[in-house]
């Protein structure tokens, strides 16, 4: 329920990261052929504007691979879903903001899901003229916190909300591009491997890995 | 994810494991059954040379190891939700569906999370705490059916045993319960052997303030700066 929500991080660190849902509602969307056709038009049709809008990763759960996988968009398109989503991760305020925008103006009537520091989330809802409905809010980490990675490390983990990307892959990745044989983007798109749904931000990954490997 | 005798112990899978259930002994590397969550990151992200590691699938795995796999495989079906993830729709379709109403608070408790695996035994713990305190558990969520009372946070005896990467212990309740539901996670931290993620859902107010805020706050609860927003674009819009 929450993969997209307990991104760690400093406000700094978080401040261009915002994973986008759009969500199908399986008690209306899904109930017959008709509606599950609908249903897929629109969902095809909510990818496409977060195409137009220039975000840093794509995927759906149902789809086997993300662009950062180097799935082709089309072929992402092309495997969605009715009773999935469409996960996206936008690097920065202007492209979420016009996307929305354009979401809006489009009315689809997909629940969209923005995740993201809820100051700047409300102010592009201020922007756009949104009504914030619902918020799912992070209480952070409990039990016992020395089984834990170092904080550093779970900046990366957490962009997989599914917990794919471990830590020890953080670490071999830090390793490999202190030795040079991968460039910091190259390894964020390794570490966004195993991620399936398309909302870990290789771009952060590589700004965090560029710091981590000094 | 079991390694054939196949292996020549190159090492490449070591790291990719999510929760480090693969070590190298004696040359060969070895994964660890009873901590391995059967979640398929190390055969779907690295290539064996020698085809060594083999994975199963939930219908080849037998009951109860098999709940490792849909669990902890977000692409993996879950036969009760009929849905890959672990949770439910929740907060992300609420502006349609209206399942957390203004005076109510939802809660998630992600137990596992982030990447440090939980057993049943561990969720269970925690189950039986905040049912105490009133917790009506979701049943559209994939641990409902695992419950052997609900009415208690109990879990069937023969699944306490298996690990999983996450789950998430789904309930609300009406507002005024946080602080009980606080105090009832509190009591149990120590008692796990593990962590977990909390989070609470609730209705943003027409000014833009969230109703919850101030019981955490008086609960002495840390809310995190970033948070995730249905901004009300499903319609019919519930208002
Ligand atoms: S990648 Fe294959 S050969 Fe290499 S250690 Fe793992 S199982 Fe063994
Ligand atoms: S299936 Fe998951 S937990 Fe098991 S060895 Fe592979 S990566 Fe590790």
């Amino acid at each position: 329920m929450t993969h997209s929500l307990h991104r760690a991080g400093t406000c700094e660190s978080l401040k261009n990261d915002f994973p986008v849902l759009a969500m199908v509602a399986r008690q209306f969307d899904i109930v017959n052929p008709d509606a599950k056709k609908r249903t897929l038009e629109k969902l095809q049709a909510i990818f496409d504007v977060f195409d137009q809008h220039a975000p840093t990763n794509l995927g759906s759960l149902y789809v086997p691979g993300t662009r950062a996988h180097g799935m082709t968009d089309a072929a992402l398109r092309a495997g969605l879903k009715p009773n999935g989503f469409v996960g996206a991760v936008f690097s920065d305020r202007a492209s979420l903001r016009d996307a929305l925008r354009e979401l809006k103006e489009r009315d689809f009537g997909i629940s969209i899901i923005v995740s993201g520091l809820i100051d700047q989330v409300f102010g592009i809802c201020d922007q756009v003229g949104l009504q914030p409905h619902t918020i799912d809010l992070a209480l952070g980490v409990w039990g016992n916190q020395k089984l834990l990675p170092k904080a550093e490390l779970m900046e990366i983990t957490t962009m997989c909300g599914h917990a794919l990307t471990s830590a020890s892959l953080v670490e071999d990745v830090i390793d490999r591009v202190r030795r040079g044989s991968l460039t910091p983007e190259q390894g964020a798109l390794e570490l966004a491997k195993p991620c399936v749904c398309g909302i870990f931000n290789q771009r952060r990954a590589a700004e965090l890995l560029t710091d981590l490997a000094k | 994810m079991r390694i054939t005798e196949d292996c020549i112990g190159c090492g490449v899978c070591v790291p990719y494991c999510t929760i480090g259930a693969i070590t190298l002994e004696g040359g060969v590397a070895v994964s660890d059954q009873d901590k391995c969550v059967e979640c398929a990151v190390c055969t779907r992200c690295v290539v064996c040379p020698v085809d060594a590691m083999i994975q199963l699938e939930v219908a080849e795995l037998p009951y109860p190891r098999n709940l490792r796999r849909y669990f902890s495989d977000p692409i993996a079906i879950s036969p009760v939700t009929l849905a890959g993830g672990r949770g439910t729709e929740e907060g992300k379709t609420n502006d349609r569906t209206g399942r957390f109403k203004f005076g109510e608070v939802g809660f998630g408790v992600e137990m596992g999370r982030p990447g440090i695996s939980t057993s049943f035994a561990d969720a269970q713990t925690v189950a039986q705490a905040v049912s105490k305190v009133g917790a009506v558990f979701e049943a559209k969520n994939p641990i409902f059916p695992l419950l052997s009372d609900p009415a208690t946070g109990t879990f069937k005896p023969e699944i306490l045993g298996e690990r999983v990467l996450s789950l998430i212990i789904e309930f609300t309740v009406s507002i005024e319960k946080t602080p009980d539901v606080i105090a009832a996670l509190r009591s149990v931290e120590d008692n796990i052997d593990t962590v977990f993620s909390l989070c609470a859902i609730t209705r943003v107010n027409p000014d833009k303030t969230i109703p919850v805020v101030p019981w955490l706050e008086r609960a002495g609860v840390a809310i995190r700066p970033n948070a995730k927003i249905n901004v009300g674009l499903g319609r019919p819009l519930i208002p």
